[in-house]
């Protein structure tokens, strides 16, 4: 169903051939009632998840680093992977709201504010693990620049500063850019609801009340918000990679890593959407906002920034074949067929191999389907970025100190609890605030009418 | 030249005529004919920015770019200047490199120049937003939020009778005086 077409449901009868404006506000209140059973349920076991990972770094916090299988020249291990593949999955709101709203691409308008959501939320998440990793969390606030007595500053040279600077930056812009475009929806929604919601909602709405001098500041605003956040997004993974290429390890030190890293957290974050949004627009009644369309253009994504991807594993290992380094061919022969061998291929499988499925309208189209692509993908692109991590630091220059990192078992419920921290509140952000951009989808059905009275002219 | 604000609130006073519409279409036709006629200041309320609206209320182009371009213009200038300060107050020899390396620096001035372009952008957002509703005279109705657009001429230059014509030709649902 069109958003036209369900426009006709709700909307206000208007003179033949002048279109009505479609009733966007009904489904999107339905769907922030109280949760369903099977809800509960979820917010309940992602909330029970996210305090064992609490509890487990507790004990890390009590006992030190040392409850971690980190070592000597492993001092990488999941926690890095951890905060790659999260940052990578706050990719995704970042390119559906902003990239795709500069190429007037009009299916994100039923997705975005759910992709934007995620976004956030994941960066935050992202955020936690250099804290984790830092090992005495009281004193990350070393790692910004602050003035203080002994006149020390931080190292700017460092790509781990410059960590700090992009992430920073890209949770606020995400964040402002989230909360800028949900004021005229929570403006639409304040008379719509009751009780502390509708409180909620004023207050957030800042007094918002449509008027064509609002839409003009909000819409020019909106276009830079989205010029600004086009190159962050690009600039954030491509200085996560850098974390990893400034380094001179085999298998980190190349200049592929930031498209390559980009690509992968736009497929990452497309495929965590796609998994989120099947589920959830069956749960939240939303299935004729979002629709089977919007699934196939956001399963094209995944496609096509797989073959990014799959690009970019052959041209490592190519470059790694031809470059004339001997250690660099070591290490890849290592990923492939050293100890960590069954995570790269499986990687390989999870996102070169099976998203070629998608190439079929048929797993574009049905919610199992996708699925069946886009779970595996999450998968894989965890794994990606463990293979990167441990395969290097395992089978450095100095064959001494080569050794196997094995995770402990608090390392693996941190992570376990991450992904708990991640559901938990976004399952509780889809519930309080408007998941759907309801001045966007009014305007797009719009859109659509002037379409169909120019086709009929 | 536009009134100053005093003058534009001493009009709001006076009321105007309020035309509430069902479609854009029918909106923007019956703003287009206002202005035809001479009803320079029209204003609306509407659910979404609908652009055939926008095109007859013939608003000039928001200047929220230029200062977004200054506001990231001095975070880049930050960002250099901050990194290259503090590499000089406190002198640290990294591998040789030199004390101010620009290179590297750029991160961090790109970084700035997104977020204070960012900061600023959102405050004149704001400050535009508050600004236009200080200035206009619509009746606070919810259903402009909902699926209706409302059309305001203010009582200067409603004509009465003509511009309520106007609007009822043009589609208009509803057609009423507001203090």
């Amino acid at each position: 169903m069109s958003h036209r077409e369900l426009a006709t449901a709700g909307a206000t009868p208007a003179a033949a051939g002048t279109p009505a404006i479609p009733d966007i506000e009904t489904p999107v209140v339905a769907s922030m009632g109280l949760p369903g059973p099977i809800l509960w349920t979820l917010i309940v076991l992602s909330g029970a998840a996210a305090a064992l990972g609490g509890w487990c770094w507790s004990v890390q916090i009590q006992r030190g680093m040392v409850v971690t299988g980190l070592q000597n020249t492993e001092g990488w291990g999941v926690y890095i992977t951890n905060f790659v593949f999260w940052v990578g999955i706050a990719h995704c709101g970042t390119l559906v709201s902003a990239i795709l709203f500069l190429f007037r691409a009009r299916f994100r308008t039923a997705v975005y504010r759910a992709a934007e959501m995620m976004t956030v939320i994941a960066v935050t998440t992202a955020g936690l693990f250099p804290i984790l990793h830092v090992g005495r969390p009281w004193f990350a606030y070393w790692l910004f620049p602050y003035p203080n007595q002994r006149h020390l500053w931080v190292n700017f040279k460092s790509p781990l500063l410059w960590d700090v600077f992009a992430v920073s930056t890209y949770f606020t812009v995400s964040a402002v850019f989230l909360f800028v475009g949900m004021i005229p929806d929570l403006a639409a929604l304040r008379a719509r609801v009751s009780g502390w919601r509708s409180k909620l909602y004023g207050l957030l709405s800042l007094g918002w009340r449509n008027s064509d001098g609002e839409w003009r500041s909000f819409g020019r605003g909106y276009l830079f918000f989205a010029a600004l956040a086009t190159p962050l997004v690009i600039s954030v993974h491509s200085v996560v990679s850098w974390d990893f290429a400034m380094a001179i390890l085999p298998g980190w030190h190349s200049t592929l890593f930031a498209p390559y890293f980009v690509a992968g957290a736009i497929f990452s974050g497309v495929a965590m959407l796609i998994t989120l949004l099947i589920p959830l627009r069956r749960a939240l009644g939303l299935s004729d906002l979002i629709t089977r369309h919007h699934l196939d253009m956001l399963g094209q994504l995944v496609l096509f920034t797989s073959l990014i991807v799959a690009y970019s594993y052959g041209t490592e290992f190519f470059l790694a074949a031809f470059g004339g380094t001997a250690l660099e061919r070591s290490t890849f022969a290592y990923r492939a067929f050293g100890s960590y061998a069954p995570f790269f291929w499986t990687m390989v499988f999870c996102n070169c191999i099976n998203p070629m499925l998608l190439f079929f309208k048929r797993f574009r189209t049905t919610t199992a389907g996708l699925l069946w692509v886009c779970i595996p993908v999450n998968v894989g692109m965890w794994l990606e970025r463990f293979v990167i991590i441990a395969t290097s630091l395992s089978h450095n220059q100095e064959p001494f100190t080569w050794r196997i990192y094995h995770p402990s078992l608090y390392e693996a419920g941190i992570t376990l609890g991450s992904f708990g921290w991640f559901f938990f509140w976004y399952l509780i952000l889809v519930k309080v605030m408007p998941s759907l951009s309801i001045a966007e989808l009014k305007e797009s059905a719009h859109g659509e009418d002037e379409e169909v009275v120019a086709h009929a002219a | 030249m536009p009134p100053e604000a005093p003058e534009l609130a001493r009009r709001e006073k006076g009321g105007g005529l309020l035309a509430v519409f069902d479609s854009p279409h029918d909106a923007a036709r019956a703003i287009a004919s206002l202005r035809q006629r001479g009803c320079d200041d029209v204003r609306a309320a509407m659910p979404a920015p609908y652009p055939e609206v926008e095109r007859a209320l013939g608003r000039s182009p928001s200047r929220i770019g230029w200062i977004t371009f200054a506001g990231g213009l001095a975070g880049a200038c930050f960002g250099y200047l901050f990194t290259s300060w503090t590499s000089v107050d406190w002198p640290l020899n990294i591998g040789g490199r030199p004390l101010v390396s620009l290179v590297p620096y750029t991160v961090i001035g790109f970084e700035c120049m997104i977020l204070f372009g960012a900061l600023t952008n959102l405050t004149a957002v704001l400050i535009g937003a508050f600004w236009s509703r200080w200035r206009r005279g619509l009746p606070d109705r919810a259903e402009f939020a909902g699926n209706r657009i409302g059309v305001f001429v203010p009582a200067a230059q409603a004509g009465d009778a003509p511009c309520e014509a106007l609007c009822r030709e043009a589609g208009a649902v509803e057609v009423s005086h507001v203090a």
